[in-house]
């Protein structure tokens, strides 16, 4: 038996041997067939070609061969194994094949194993069947000596079951093998993707992130498959709110038209090569190969033209993560880019918001602003218009740009009417930033109409209540106290916890004393003070009531109005908040005490005071007070020190203007109380002090300066000095500009104007404003411009009164009337000149005279004659006898119009007769009309 | 043909000494020369080249000769590896050497442009600005090649910036026309430089915009997106928007770990503790 055997091993051994070198032409039954014929025939099938024609032939040896044991008989078995299931694969038998390799590699030997196994693995990966592909390519990898081929097939094997198994991280090691060894682009091209998109599903990012340059510097980029996986690993990404690894995964993505540009002429290259090889000669099957690949390519081309528009919304989502992640100016270029591609669209129109509000962030306001106003003359009806708006006023009034804020109310008015809650909510928003605009301004009129607009229009917004709240003050602020008091009293009825309930309540009080229901603010006051006793207001509270206490009279309720009034300043000061509250109410208290001349209380009270707010305090003003107190107590050395000392402390801070006080009160202490040797001392102290001093305290040189000038009376060349010099105005406190003021219109008319200007726009609340005005008035009247005039002397009259500085305002607002024509009115303002006490004098000389005027114009001759009368009858004396002259003159007209030639030569006789007009040059005009007459 | 022989002056044939040089010479007529160069003789009457051709000597005046292909022995991919590891000062070295026998010819046409391109940006990388300056000028005088004369022009440019000579730099800008219609279409390179110019002139708002052109609209570029987004880290420090220069930083750090970039980015990321007062200054 085993040498039967034998024989029959050798003879198909050597049948084998044969099986790839015969030629046989002949063919008869399987069965029939010996074993070396059956040999035969499986080489030549095979040798053509024809895989099925031999598989029978080889499956008959494999019967044959499978029971023989000795080792030659093994092998041939074996041979038979490997060639039956290779002649399978071939013909598509792939389970079959399957089979037979199984058996092959579980028996001896196995002189083919790795093409064995990589023959299983690919008809594993045929039937898909990804575990057994893994444990064949794990196998076929474990064994010694593999040649580069197998090796690469090996990992190409396993990497793609790996990856079909969802084991992403494993997946990624042979995948990337299979990257750097293939030999065709296509193979490269799939393992790239599938590494891309394991390493998207393990979530390997810095992984991913560190492979991505390197591919992204072949032309592996331009790969349509991965680009779309990379778009939508990023789109979950951001879907999970994932927004970095979103970002840095949409940032690989290319545009859409560089991989289509890309693609098709990579398929042209491809396609150009493929018929020039063609026309030379190639294999079928290699050109069926890499047709396939075209195709892949046309396909994978295809899905990309068929995907709908992403680029936008890609664009957009990268910018929005820019800009959540701050790196706002990364985010801005892609916005711009949308914006500026189609404004109108609705991707467009959020871009441009968006860019906007970064534009904001990155401190680009104006630009921001130009592209807001852009979008509002483009778009008045824009769904952002509303927003925009919101946001560049708020910017503005933010930055205190009140005025570019009311700007804005143009565009408010030209947006479309709003219809929503929200959008009306909105448009209140923007009538209540207006609102505080023209408020800041100072134009309280067009505040209280923007309040007015949201109480009217949107009682559902926020803003409804405190609109009442700010339009009372608005009405407040422009002397409209009846209005202001039914908003404060409203908004407190419906809001007794509002946040502006209290201060409602004080500005009641204040709007009675507006009102001079001095009693009923008083008593608001009170109920203020009583119900908000820890207010901010609380100390203004108890200054107001302190100033009706020191107007009032004493009577039986009330036996001592000055002392109550000081126990409230005093508590004004115990409760004030800020150093402006305490001041007022120190300084207030120190006027009572003035009126009752209790010097030393104002010296107590003023260093009580000091000691309260220390450095926040107003020193220079409070000093003022001492020296003054001193000055009273006889104490004038000790005041002038004080003095001398607050000047050089404070002197070169050009806001404390209680230096300015003390530099006035010094200068009339100085020539109402020193002889001429103290005088003449104080001078000198000054103006050592002056001298060494350094040059670049400028602002306390020109004061020391202006004191001496003051004390020397040579105001006029002090004044003109700084003109000559060009001294910068800055550097001026308002009792230099008030000397510059008088010597401007005189010396240098060119530039009253803006020193006036100055003086008001920088020391608005100074005592010595009028001069400014004063200045600006002249150069008014000069210009003949009356009706600006007139404006200006109600403004400045509504400032300061009818003070006896203040009569040049009077005396000019009636001549201004009188140049208009306006006689009536004219005679109604010299009237009031000659009724106040202050003004007496040339002032009274002239008002006189003027009144005789504007009856003569109106007709009334009598009247006139007699205020000509009395003009030259009472006011003989004053400026050289012009005056009386004058009113000879004119009443010898007015006789002379009446027909009473007689008494007018009489006047005119008497006036040349008259010591106070007898050589006046004004008697040559009297001559000739007693000449005529 | 006629007129290239009669310039060769044949000499008797000697042996060629180890020190000469082999390469193709290529005429003026288009001809190519298999040589090997011996010296060259250059006195005020003439330049010519010494050289042996098929064992017998001539001399060639250096005006006839189009261009030289020498045949260098330089491993590329070795310095490009080197160049990977960042190692500059060794790829100079390696450089220089090799180089050094071709000095005397370098101002004439030849192969080794492409080599002295890569010594000029190892220059640059060690912020040796006056060498990366005189090499991209000589690039440019002898270049033929697009490429090389482009890549000169970036580097000499930039080195402008870098030794802050802002107005010599804006006036080539200006004269190569880069400074028309830049937008976020222009190619990246042209705005990383006008960025890195405006950086100079503290115009920094329009420094980072023209960057952020590059990092959102070329991010697919890592050659010029990795320095763009250093330059973005550094922009938004000098405008003292600290947290968005750390998260550039971060990103830098996540994306290209191992590049210069990320190394600058770490030195960058301490400067921002300091300046952010995250960590108090030691001054």
């Amino acid at each position: 038996m085993f040498l039967r055997v034998s024989i029959l091993s050798t003879l198909i051994y050597l049948g084998v041997l044969q099986l790839f070198t015969c030629n046989l032409s002949y063919s008869q039954s399987v069965s029939d067939a010996g074993i070396s014929e059956l040999f035969s025939s499986a080489n030549k099938y095979l040798q053509s070609g024809d895989y099925k024609g031999a598989i029978p032939y080889l499956q008959e040896a494999v019967t044959r061969t499978s029971s023989l044991t000795d080792p030659q008989g093994k092998e041939t078995c074996q041979t038979c194994r490997f060639e039956l299931a290779r002649a399978q694969f071939q013909d598509g038998a792939v389970a079959s094949a399957i089979a037979v390799m199984e058996e092959y590699l579980s028996n001896e030997p196995i002189k083919k194993e790795d093409a064995a196994l990589s023959l299983l693995a690919t008809g594993f990966f045929d039937l898909q069947e990804w575990e057994k592909v893994e444990l064949t390519a794990r196998r076929l990898l474990s064994l010694d000596k593999l040649s580069e081929e197998n090796e690469f097939d090996a990992n190409l094997f396993l990497g793609q079951a790996l990856y079909r198994q969802e084991k992403w991280k494993d997946c990624v090691n042979p995948l990337e093998y299979a990257v750097k060894y293939a030999n065709d682009e296509r193979t490269r091209r799939i393992c790239n993707v599938m590494v891309v998109g394991a390493l998207v599903k393990a979530e390997e990012w810095n992984r991913l992130f560190g492979f991505i340059p390197k591919l992204y510097r072949t032309d592996a980029k331009y790969d349509i498959t991965l680009n779309l996986t990379l778009m939508q690993a990023g789109k979950s990404r951001y879907e999970d709110e994932d927004y970095l690894n979103a970002l840095l995964l949409y940032r690989m993505v290319l545009p859409r038209n560089s991989l289509l540009n890309y693609t098709e002429e990579l398929v042209d290259k491809l396609s150009d090569k493929l018929q020039a090889d063609i026309r030379i000669g190639i294999r079928e099957s290699d050109i069926k190969k890499r047709q396939t690949q075209i195709d892949s390519i046309i396909e994978s081309k295809q899905v990309l033209i068929d995907l709908p528009p992403y680029e936008d919304e890609v664009t957009f989502r990268i910018g929005s993560i820019y800009s959540e992640k701050k790196r706002f100016w990364e985010g801005f270029v892609l916005f711009d880019k949308l914006y500026q591609q189609d404004r109108t669209s609705e991707i467009g129109e959020a871009a441009m918001w968006q860019s906007v509000l970064i534009l904001y962030d990155v401190g680009e306001t104006k630009r921001a602003e130009e592209r807001i106003i852009r979008y509002l003359e483009e778009n008045p009806s824009g769904q952002y218009a509303r927003s925009l708006l919101n946001l560049m006023m708020r910017d503005n009034y933010v930055r205190q740009e009140f005025q570019d804020v009311v700007n804005m109310k143009e565009y408010v008015n030209i947006i479309s009417p709003p219809l929503t809650e929200e959008d009306k909510a909105q448009q209140a928003d923007l009538y209540y930033l207006l609102a505080f605009g023209y408020f800041q301004n100072q134009d309280y009129y067009g505040a209280g109409q923007q309040f007015s607009n949201i109480i009217s229009s949107y009682p559902n917004s926020i803003h409804f209540n405190d609109s009442k709240y700010f339009r009372g003050m608005a009405s407040m602020l422009q002397a409209d106290y009846i209005n202001a008091l039914n908003d404060f009293i409203n908004y407190r009825n419906d809001n007794m916890n509002g946040e502006h309930s209290s201060a409602a309540l004080f500005r009641q009080a204040v709007c009675q004393f507006g009102l001079e229901n001095i009693d009923a603010s008083k008593a608001l006051f009170s109920e203020f003070i009583s119900l908000y006793p820890n207010d901010i207001l609380v100390s203004e509270a108890y200054s107001y009531r302190g100033d009706i206490l020191a107007s009032m009279e004493a009577n039986e309720n009330l036996l001592n109005p000055l002392d109550d009034a000081i126990i409230d300043y005093r508590k004004g000061i115990n409760t004030a908040q800020t150093s402006l509250q305490s001041s007022y109410a120190a300084f207030k208290a120190a006027e009572v005490y003035k009126l009752e001349e209790k010097w030393q209380d104002i010296i107590d009270l003023m260093n009580f005071y000091l000691d309260r707010w220390e450095e926040s305090a107003n020193i220079s003003e409070a000093t003022f007070w001492i020296g003054r107190s001193k000055i009273k107590l006889d104490q004038i050395d000790s005041a002038l020190n004080s003095y001398l000392d607050a000047i050089n402390r404070f002197g070169n801070d050009i806001d404390q203007v209680g230096v300015d006080k003390i530099i006035l009160e010094l200068s009339n202490a100085a020539s109402n109380l020193l002889d001429e040797d103290e005088y003449k001392l104080l001078s000198s102290r000054i103006g050592i002090m002056s001298s060494e001093i350094d040059d670049q305290l400028s602002i306390l040189k020109i004061r020391l300066n202006t004191i001496q000038a003051m004390l020397d009376k040579s105001e006029d060349e002090l004044g003109k000095s700084l003109l000559i010099n060009k001294t910068e105005l800055n550097l001026m406190s308002p009792v230099t500009l008030a000397i510059l003021c008088d010597v401007a219109p005189v010396y240098a008319p060119d530039r009253a104007n803006e020193i006036s200007d100055f003086f008001m726009s920088r020391f608005d609340d100074s005592d010595q404003l009028w001069k400014a005005y004063r200045a600006k008035a002249s150069q008014l009247l000069k210009n003949g411009s009356e009706n600006k005039l007139l404006d200006l002397i109600d403004e400045v009259q509504s400032i300061f009164g009818a003070d006896s500085y203040m009569g040049w305002a009077q005396l000019m607002k009636a001549n201004a009337n009188f140049n208009l024509g306006n006689f009536e009115q004219a005679e109604k303002d010299y009237e009031l000149i000659t009724n106040i006490r202050e003004w007496k004098g040339s002032m009274h000389a002239e008002s006189w005279l003027k009144r005789g005027s504007c009856r003569e114009k109106i007709g009334d001759l009598e009247a006139a004659h007699t205020f000509f009368q009395r003009t030259y009858l009472l006011f003989r004396g004053y400026d050289d006898g012009y005056w009386a002259a004058q009113a000879y003159l004119s009443a010898a007209d007015v006789l002379s119009e009446m027909g009473k030639n007689k008494e007018a030569i009489s006047t005119l006789d008497e006036m040349l007769n008259d010591p106070y007009t007898e050589s006046h040059p004004l008697t040559d005009k009297a001559k000739m009309k007693m000449e005529l007459l | 043909m006629k007129n290239f022989l009669l310039l060769v002056i044949f000499l008797p044939v000697i042996n060629v000494s180890a020190s000469s040089i082999s390469a193709e010479l290529i005429m003026s007529g288009g001809r190519a020369w298999d040589v090997e160069i011996i010296k060259r003789v250059k006195t005020d009457q003439k330049d010519s080249l010494q050289l042996s051709i098929n064992g017998r000597v001539a001399g060639i005046p250096i005006s006839s000769v189009q261009k030289i292909n020498y045949d260098i022995n330089v491993d590329i991919d070795e310095l490009m590896n080197l160049k990977e590891e960042r190692e500059y000062t060794l790829i100079i070295d390696r450089l220089k050497q090799s180089l050094k026998p071709y000095e005397p010819y370098m101002d004439i046409l030849s192969n080794l442009t492409p080599y002295q391109a890569l010594l000029m940006e190892m220059y640059f990388l060690v912020e040796d600005y006056n060498k990366t300056i005189d090499l991209a000028q000589k690039i440019q005088s002898q270049s033929t090649d697009e490429n090389l004369i482009s890549s000169s022009e970036i580097y000499l440019v930039r080195s402008l910036i870098k030794s802050n000579l802002a107005d010599q730099a804006e006036t080539l800008l200006r004269n190569n026309g880069w400074f028309e219609n830049i937008n976020e279409n222009s190619k990246p390179e042209e705005l990383f430089i006008l960025a890195e110019l405006m950086k100079l002139k503290s115009n920094y708002n329009r420094a980072i915009e023209l960057v952020s052109y590059i990092i959102a609209f070329n991010s697919q570029d890592p050659e010029w997106t990795q320095p763009a987004e250093l330059l973005c880290a550094e922009l938004y420090t000098e405008l003292e928007m600290y947290d968005s220069a750390e998260e550039v930083i971060d990103q830098i750090l996540l994306l290209y770990p191992d590049s210069l970039e990320s190394e600058k980015a770490e030195q960058l990321s301490l400067k921002l503790q300091v300046l952010s007062g995250k960590t108090k200054s030691i001054f």
